[in-house]
C-alpha cells in the first residue's frame, strides 16, 4: 500500500460540516426558512473558525528513552516528544511497546492524547513503563495521529523511530557473608589464613621491629610486663569464577532456569566486585564471550553486557563449550578461585562439567536453577511419568555430586550462597586427591 | 470402570469487541454517551418527538447514532445530522417552527458534531489531556455565541416573500460560504516542499 502523501488532509467530520451545512444552507434558500440557517450556522460557522487557523507546518514525534540501563522490576519514563510549530488540537501518541515492557497503569498499547499549543516548542508525553524480564528490547515507534482545526483537518500517522533500552537482571540486593574458600589476592575484603594487616584476630604474641604501636595490646603487656602486639589476618581478594550453563532453558519466562540463572550470576557478580574482588564469566553457550576475572564497576557492566545476551544455546550449535573445554583449561581459573555453575543440572554433559571441575581440584558450588515452578507438559500421555523418572535420576545424579565434595544449592535469591560457602571453605582447606 | 469427568460451570467469557471497549477510557466512554444523548435527543426532537411520520427516516438516523458510537470517524454522525435536519424539513414544511425547539436542535446538532470529531481524533485507549478538552470546549462556546447572534439575525428577518433578487442572494451567499470553506479544506504541501 502506498504511503499517503503528506499534508493537512480534511476528515470525515469536515466533510459532515461542510456538507450538512450547506445543504442546510440552500434549503434556507430555496424554501425560504430561516429556521434552516439556524441549523446551518452553528456547522459552519464552527467550521469557518477552525479552518481559519489551519496549521501549515506538519508535527513530527521522536522517542526518548533512559540512557542507564534499568532493573528488573523497576519503572522508567520513556518519553515521546511531539513537535509542532503551528500547534495541534489534539496529538494522539501511542507508543508500541515490547514483551516484558509493560506501562504502570492503563492497558497495552499505552496512549495519550495532549494538545500542542502554537509556539510553545515541543511538548513532551511521558508513559511510564515497569519492566518484568531482564534483556534488551527495542521501545518504539511511538505513532502520533495528529489532529488540528478542532478535528476537522488530520495528518497521516508519523512514526518515530524505536530506541534500545536494556533491563538488567537485578532485582533483589545478594548477600554473601561468608569466607571465600581461599582468599588468595594481595589485597581485599577477605579474611585470609595469612597474618598480616586486617580486621579478623589471629592472637596475640610479643612485639617485633616494624609491628605498628597501634596494634600493642596494653592489657597483655601491663599483665607479662613485655610489649604484646595483638596480630590479624591479611585481608585480600579472591577470583570468582562464574559459569552459567544456557545449554539448557527449563520452564517458561520470566522464571525459567535460564532466567533463574541469569539473575543469580548477576547477583552473585555484583556482589564480589563491590567486595573488591574478581569476577571472571563463562556462559557455555557462548564459546567466544568468555570474560577474564576483573575487578571494578565497569566490569561488571561487562559482565551484565554478555548476560543480557544468554540465550538457550539450542539455537546455535557449535557455539558451546564442552566439559572438557571447560575443565582442560580454556577458562583457566586460578586453583584458588570458587567456581560457581549455574546450572539446571538437566543432562549428563552439565554433570560432566561439574564433575570434571570438581575432580581438577577446583571449589566448585553449584546452583540449581531448576525452576521450583517446573511442570510437565499436560498435553503429553506420558510426559507426567517421564518427569518423575527424570525428577528421581536428576535426584540420584545430585547425590552424586555431594559425594564427590560439590556443594549445590537452589538460587532463592539473597542469602542463597551462604551456607555453601562456608562449605565450600571447609571442603577447600580439605586435602584432596587431584586425579 | 468409565471415570467420568468433573461438571464445569460454564465460563462467563466477553465477546472480543467488548472485552475491547472494557480498555475504553473514561473520556472515550463519556464522548460516546454525549453522542448517544445528543444524537438520540435530535433525532427525537426533529420529527416532533414522533418516529412514526418520517419512519424511514427516524430509522436511518438510529443506524447512523449506532454506527456513529462504534466509530466516530466513520458516517455515522453525517447520517445522525442528516437524518434529524431531513426529518425536521419533512415535519414543518413551508411553516414556520417554534423558536426554542429550533435553537436546541442547532446545539443538539452542533454538540453531536463536536462530540464525534474529538471521539475520531482520540485513540479511544488514551489518558486525555485535560488541556484538550477545555481547548474543545472553549471552541464550541465561541460557536454557539456566534451562532446564536447568526440565528437572531436570521430569525429577527422578515420573510423575504418571494423576492427573486433576494434569493438570488442568497444562494448566491450560500454558494461562496461553502466555496470558501471548501477552499480552506483543501489539501496543500507542507512548507518548504
Amino acid at each position: 500500500m502506498a504511503d499517503r502523501p503528506a499534508g493537512w488532509r480534511p476528515t470525515g467530520a469536515y466533510v459532515r460540516a461542510v456538507g450538512v451545512g450547506a445543504a442546510l444552507l440552500l434549503g434556507a434558500v430555496l424554501l425560504r426558512r430561516p429556521d434552516l440557517v439556524v441549523l446551518a450556522a452553528p456547522l459552519l460557522v464552527g467550521a469557518g473558525l477552525a479552518l481559519a487557523a489551519r496549521p501549515a507546518a506538519g508535527p513530527s514525534v521522536r522517542l526518548s528513552v533512559p540512557a542507564q540501563a534499568l532493573l528488573e522490576g523497576g519503572r522508567a519514563t520513556v518519553t515521546a516528544i511531539v513537535d509542532a510549530p503551528d500547534g495541534l488540537d489534539v496529538a494522539g501518541v501511542v507508543l508500541a511497546v515490547p514483551l516484558w515492557l509493560e506501562p504502570v497503569t492503563g492497558p497495552v498499547p499505552p496512549a495519550a492524547a495532549v494538545a500542542v499549543p502554537a509556539g510553545v516548542g515541543p511538548v513532551p508525553v511521558d508513559f511510564s513503563l515497569r519492566t518484568l524480564r531482564w534483556g534488551r528490547r527495542q521501545v518504539g515507534p511511538a505513532v502520533l495521529q495528529a489532529t488540528a482545526a478542532y478535528g476537522l483537518l488530520a495528518w497521516p500517522p508519523v512514526s518515530s523511530t524505536s530506541m534500545a533500552t536494556a533491563t538488567w537482571p537485578l532485582r533483589a540486593d545478594f548477600g554473601a557473608g561468608d569466607l571465600v574458600p581461599r582468599a588468595e589476592g594481595l589485597v581485599g575484603g577477605h579474611p585470609s589464613r595469612r597474618p598480616g594487616e586486617g580486621s579478623d584476630v589471629a592472637g596475640v604474641r610479643p612485639f617485633v621491629v616494624g609491628d605498628r604501636l597501634r596494634r600493642v595490646n596494653w592489657r597483655v603487656t601491663s599483665r607479662t610486663g613485655t610489649l604484646h602486639v595483638t596480630s590479624t589476618y591479611a585481608d585480600r581478594d579472591t577470583e570468582v569464577l562464574l559459569v552459567l550453563d544456557s545449554r539448557q532453558d527449563l520452564g517458561r519466562s520470566p522464571d525459567s532456569s535460564l532466567d533463574i540463572g541469569v539473575r543469580a550470576a548477576a547477583a552473585v557478580a555484583e556482589h564480589y566486585l563491590r567486595a573488591g574482588d574478581r569476577v571472571g564469566l563463562v556462559d557455555l553457550g557462548q564459546r567466544y564471550r568468555v570474560v577474564p576475572a576483573l575487578a571494578g564497576r565497569r566490569h561488571l557492566v561487562r559482565l551484565l553486557d554478555v548476560l543480557l545476551d544468554a540465550r538457550a544455546a539450542d539455537d546455535r550449535a557449535g557455539l558451546a563449550l564442552t566439559a572438557g573445554e571447560l575443565a582442560g583449561g580454556v577458562i583457566a581459573p586460578s586453583s584458588d578461585a570458587l567456581v560457581v555453575v549455574l546450572t539446571p543440572l538437566a543432562t549428563d554433559a552439565a554433570l560432566r562439567t561439574v564433575a570434571g571441575l570438581a575432580q581438577a581440584g577446583r571449589s566448585v558450588v553449584v546452583v540449581d536453577t531448576v525452576p521450583p515452578t517446573l511442570r510437565p507438559d499436560p498435553r503429553g500421555e506420558f510426559t507426567g511419568l517421564a518427569f518423575r523418572l527424570w525428577r528421581l535420576r536428576r535426584d540420584a545424579d545430585l547425590h552424586r555430586l555431594v559425594e564427590l565434595g560439590v556443594p549445590v544449592v537452589r538460587w532463592q535469591g539473597p542469602g542463597s550462597l551462604d551456607v555453601v560457602l562456608r562449605d565450600a571453605r571447609r571442603a577447600a582447606r580439605a586435602p584432596r586427591a587431584v586425579r | 470402570m468409565r471415570l467420568r469427568r468433573p461438571l464445569r460451570r460454564p465460563e462467563l467469557r466477553f465477546a472480543p469487541e467488548l472485552a475491547a471497549v472494557r480498555r475504553w477510557s473514561p473520556v472515550a466512554v463519556l464522548l460516546r454517551l454525549l453522542l448517544l444523548g445528543t444524537g438520540g435527543a435530535a433525532l427525537a426532537i426533529a420529527p416532533a418527538g414522533r418516529f412514526g411520520g418520517p419512519g424511514v427516516v427516524a430509522l436511518v438516523g438510529v443506524l447512523g447514532l449506532l454506527g456513529a458510537l462504534a466509530q466516530p470517524h466513520g458516517v455515522g454522525p453525517a447520517i445522525v445530522l442528516g437524518a434529524a435536519t431531513l426529518s425536521w424539513v419533512v415535519r414543518y414544511g413551508t411553516d414556520a417552527p417554534p423558536i426554542g425547539r429550533t435553537m436546541l436542535l442547532a446545539t443538539l446538532l452542533v454538540v453531536h458534531h463536536h462530540a464525534a470529531a474529538l471521539g475520531a481524533a482520540l485513540p479511544v485507549t488514551a489518558r486525555v489531556d485535560r488541556r484538550v478538552l477545555v481547548r474543545f470546549g472553549t471552541h464550541l462556546a465561541l460557536v454557539l455565541a456566534l451562532s446564536g447572534l447568526l440565528a437572531v439575525l436570521a430569525l429577527g428577518v422578515a420573510r423575504p416573500g418571494g423576492s427573486v433578487p433576494l434569493e438570488l442572494t442568497g444562494l448566491a451567499a450560500a454558494v461562496l460560504a461553502t466555496a470558501v470553506l471548501v477552499g480552506l479544506g483543501r489539501v496543500r504541501p507542507p512548507p518548504g516542499r
